[in-house]
């Protein structure tokens, strides 16, 4: 059964099968959320909350075809309330936050124990990781969730500008973390 | 070349995000720039990378409990799809076995007549001895037995 098909029947009181809808993106939406906060009690609370208030909402859903990317945006939102409330405001410059990333990688394995491309992965998911939370959020959305860059700026309430740049900034820091860790052929070698 | 201007340009343009403008810019310098196509290489690689190490999925389940709020958010009682289907298997196979149990006892142990005929005789001995004094011998066979009269 479609999406569409399946929001029909919840809108028209069969609210037994909205389970279909959070049997089928629970964990896709928990590993987009868990991406963003780093925190997977903050992120179960997030994806139970939002499916919550999709359920509410469901009959303000215009294209029933696109529930998840829907849902997605609601779950977003609200990780991206929490760094709001934790004061750690995305839109804000901060030197510190650049500095503070370079002390948040951890050793770990020895690069020689991976093949390249696992190893290359491995690393670029830390060093992604470990980015200021306002580089962060913005490759995750551009890279994993797919989106644009309007997109993006509408969600996290900056100019499209400051979406570029923040992108080519996450880029160049990931890039240049590549190069000290002696990675850089890997660029090259997997593509 | 100025290949500062342009790298700034390139992690957008490898995003599909540049104006044509921009883009019929970057592409002209990639012609004659041969570090800009290494760097613009990295990023394309560098983009894949970050996805495929993020697209891992964890499985959880949430269903009962986001279903629980939802029920009671519709004032309905919470019977979730699979685990319902599974009580209703759970009641059939008990059911089934009940019955092929039951079956396989009455095959390995058969009534006798004479177990039966010596059953019926202690029944009729039983009513005539406890219901005979209100017998009013309107039915000789004992076929009605009449109370109370």
């Amino acid at each position: 059964m479609g999406d569409a098909l399946v929001v029909e029947k919840v809108i028209g009181g069969d609210a037994a099968s909205y389970e279909l809808l959070i049997r089928k993106y629970q964990s896709k939406l928990f590993s987009t959320v868990l991406h963003m906060v780093k925190n997977r009690e903050l992120a179960e609370d997030i994806v139970q909350e939002s499916f919550l208030r999709a359920f509410r909402k469901l009959d303000t859903l215009n294209n029933r075809s696109q529930f998840y990317p829907w849902i997605k945006r609601i779950a977003l939102n609200m990780a991206l309330n929490h760094f709001e409330k934790e004061k750690r405001v995305l839109d804000v410059e901060s030197d510190d936050d650049e500095s503070s990333f370079f002390e948040n990688i951890s050793s770990g394995e020895s690069p020689e124990e991976l093949t390249l491309k696992e190893e290359m992965k491995r690393y670029v998911r830390m060093f992604v990781d470990s980015l200021p939370d306002r580089l962060r959020v913005v490759i995750i959305l551009r890279e994993v969730e797919d989106m644009s860059y309007e997109e993006i700026a509408e969600m996290l309430n900056i100019p499209l500008g400051t979406v570029r740049s923040r992108l080519f900034n996450a880029r160049n820091i990931i890039k240049e973390r590549l190069i000290k860790q002696g990675l850089a052929d890997g660029l090259y070698k997997t593509s | 070349m100025d290949c500062t201007k342009h790298r700034k340009l390139l992690s957008a343009y490898v995003d599909g995000e540049c104006s044509q403008f921009e883009s019929a810019a970057v592409e002209a310098h990639l012609k004659k720039c041969a570090p800009c196509r290494n760097e613009l290489s990295e990023f394309y690689t560098l983009g894949s990378m970050i996805t495929e190490s993020f697209t891992v999925t964890e499985e959880v389940d949430f269903t009962s409990s986001i279903m629980a709020s939802v029920m009671s958010d519709s004032g309905e009682a919470v019977v979730p799809i699979a685990k319902g289907r599974k009580k209703v298997i759970g009641f059939s196979s008990v059911a089934v076995a009940l019955l092929a149990g039951l079956m396989a006892f009455a095959v390995m142990n058969p009534l006798e007549a004479e177990t039966v005929a010596s059953g019926n005789e202690k029944l009729e001995r039983y009513v005539f001895e406890h219901v005979a004094s209100t017998y009013d011998g309107s039915n000789e066979e004992f076929g009605v037995v009449n109370f109370g009269q």
